[in-house]
């Protein structure tokens, strides 16, 4: 017996049953069908005799033979105006955040900001599609408890109340596109090597919303915001649960307005390879990066 | 005389406006005059510090390699279901993808019209998966279930939009 | 060469200048003459060389701006398709596929329309199958993009589960234990 037949009775042995449907003929065992190409593929390529399809001489996509075509009959109307002016909050789920959560996707001992969403590997965001972030939608309000830190860009007054009756706590944040950049790939983002760059003010139409205690903005009052917590409990009828001390600690953790990352001041530069971190001395850079 | 040089110039740089961009152009580094790179030092101060207090925040930016194990709990809120040990009694295995989520998917083709169900990654007696799930479907369905199995790769396909169906079904085997 | 050139300038000047006397009724001392003016004329910065003074409030000339309705597959600088433009500035994509348009008229002789009439003039109509095909491939790939914008008023139309020809996500399934 030959080696290569050797070869296929072993690999029949360890193969599942073999029928027609998951067989193939030896190459070069059926001819394949010549499709009128070359100088004796055929006469007219495929494309039959005269004709507009033959002579690639095809009216314009649209055209209608002289009348007014369809795409001209009808009057303008501004639907796409702004388009490329407004922000754009691609969405995700309580149900989507609960579902990370079962499946150990996501740390529900740390606070949970863009990062660690985007550390998940499952959400996709693109700042030069003008998108600042992720909105939290309210399908799966009923069903979610957990005692998270959460940290978004934009939510609705529903979820908000569903996050704080499971215990936990939300924070509405604005991130400018440098800053986006730097938290959807921060070990990109790392090994530039360029200092942890200031997180901007959001834009006159949006410091509104972030500075709204109902929205639990990050630069509204704290104080208005446990108070606006109270209103809301009234409003869908549930208690606030008490919190422990131990998760106490990890659910007051916030970022201040011109941070980025969590622990890390802007200015940094860190060293992935020697496990360092690189701080200015100049005074001012410090004051600089401080203000 | 001078008005007839100056009027031919005028002309002249006129007529030919492309020509002068070369007849004035000027050097002012050649390759050979110039020295190599060298590596700059930086001139802004910084310090070097390792505290791993500051570093377990940069790990915590950072994201993980592999896709982490689900911890068991008591109740999941979110309808999902982990994969049980009595899995291994049943003659027929559906296999978990790398995400922990059970391998049923829609395929649409042919602009909406085409719905398939396909379930990928299954082992062991595949035909008498293929037979129970029939079974089920069929008595949803007034139209005959119409499926299609390839046992190497472990795929049965089921014309229409079983998806969740299907899941119900697995999930209630706790695969 | 010189003076050819010059000649011709001072003919076109004459011809402006004076619409009425014919160019050939000029006689050669009549063109030296204003050869020499105009020499004179170059060196004197205050004049400009050709000031016609009947075409200086005319509108100036203008290359017609065609419009072109074609589209373009293959750019010339970038090889990427191309959106025709009177599309987007007339229809409007949901994400299930359809392009929505407004009624022909729907500002035209009001007067003469009855209530019902332009409150159905009014409305934003579905295009066909066919129609919304067409326009898909008269728009490059950035108009078929989901938006997610906040306060959307198409925000809700974007969705069309209810049938099953525009289904994106598999149909829900109700177990029978849990069914009325």
């Amino acid at each position: 017996m030959s080696n290569t037949t050797e070869k296929a009775l072993n690999l029949l042995r360890y193969l599942p049953r073999v029928c027609i449907s998951n067989i193939r003929d030896n190459p070069g065992a059926h001819k394949q069908a010549r499709r009128g190409r070359g100088q004796h593929g055929g006469d007219y390529h495929g494309a039959g005799n005269k004709g507009a399809k033959a002579r690639q001489s095809y009216t314009r996509l649209g055209y209608e033979m002289g009348n007014n075509p369809f795409y001209l009959r009808f009057p303008f109307e501004p639907y796409y105006k702004g388009h490329h002016l407004k922000r754009q909050y691609p969405p995700v789920s309580l149900l989507n955040l609960q579902k990370l959560i079962d499946t150990n996707r996501i740390d529900t001992t740390k606070p949970i900001d863009l990062v660690a969403i985007m550390n998940t590997g499952l959400f996709r965001l693109y700042p030069d599609q003008q998108h600042f972030g992720f909105q939290l939608t309210d399908e799966g309000a009923d069903i979610f408890s957990a005692k998270i830190n959460l940290e978004i860009q934009w939510t609705s007054e529903p979820v908000i109340a569903a996050i704080e009756r499971a215990g936990g706590f939300v924070t509405t944040a604005y991130y400018d596109a440098q800053s986006l950049h730097a938290m959807i790939n921060t070990k990109k983002f790392f090994e530039r090597g360029i200092p942890i760059p200031r997180r901007m003010m959001p834009p006159p139409d949006a410091i509104e919303y972030y500075s709204n205690p109902a929205n639990r903005g990050y630069l509204s009052d704290p104080e208005k915001i446990s108070k606006e917590r109270l209103v809301l409990a009234q409003k869908y009828g549930y208690t606030l649960p008490k919190l422990d001390d131990q998760i106490l600690e990890m659910l007051k953790e916030r970022k201040d307005p011109r941070q980025i990352f969590y622990g890390l001041h802007p200015g940094w530069v860190v060293n992935l390879t020697d496990k360092v971190i690189l701080k200015p001395l100049d005074e001012e850079l410090k004051e600089y990066y401080a203000s | 005389m001078s008005l007839r040089c100056y009027f031919s110039q005028l002309l002249r740089s006129r007529l030919s406006a492309h020509s002068n961009t070369y007849k004035n152009s000027v050097r002012h580094a050649t390759y050979k005059a110039s020295p190599f790179a060298e590596d700059i030092e930086p001139t802004v101060k910084y310090e070097v510090s390792k505290n791993p207090e500051e570093w377990k925040y940069v790990e915590r930016a950072l994201p993980l390699t592999i896709v982490p194990q689900p911890i068991r709990k008591e109740s999941y809120p979110s309808g999902w279901k982990p994969q049980t040990e009595d899995v291994k009694k049943l003659p027929y295995l559906v296999q978990r993808t790398k995400n922990h989520m059970i391998p049923v998917y829609l395929q649409i083709s042919q602009r909406g019209v085409r719905r398939h169900t396909f379930v990928r990654k299954i082992q062991g007696d595949i035909n008498l998966l293929e037979q129970e799930l029939k079974e089920f479907l069929q008595k949803e369905s007034f139209q005959p279930i119409r499926s299609q199995v390839n046992e190497l790769t472990g795929i049965i396909r089921i014309n229409g939009d079983h998806v969740n169906a299907i899941k119900y079904f697995l999930e209630k085997k706790n695969l | 060469m010189f003076r050819n050139i010059l000649c011709s300038f001072s003919r076109l000047a004459i011809a402006t200048r004076t619409p009425q006397s014919n160019v050939f009724k000029n006689t050669s001392d009549n063109l030296v003459k204003q050869i020499t003016v105009r020499n004179f004329s170059l060196l004197n910065i205050q004049a400009p060389l050709a000031a016609p003074k009947l075409l200086e409030n005319a509108p100036k000339p203008q290359p017609a701006a065609t419009s072109t309705r074609t589209v373009t597959k293959f750019s010339i600088r970038k090889g990427k398709r191309k959106s025709v433009k009177a599309v987007l500035k007339r229809f409007y994509r949901l994400q299930w596929g359809i392009w929505i348009r407004t009624k022909a008229g729907r500002n035209k002789k009001l007067w003469k329309k009855n209530p019902p009439q332009k409150r159905r003039l009014r409305q934003h109509v579905f295009c066909n199958s066919t129609q919304s095909h067409m326009l898909d491939k008269m728009v490059g790939p950035y108009w078929r993009k989901p938006r997610y914008f906040i306060d959307d008023p198409y925000q809700p139309y974007h969705v069309r589960n209810e049938f099953e020809r525009s289904r994106v996500t598999p149909k829900p399934y109700i177990p029978p234990e849990d069914r009325i």
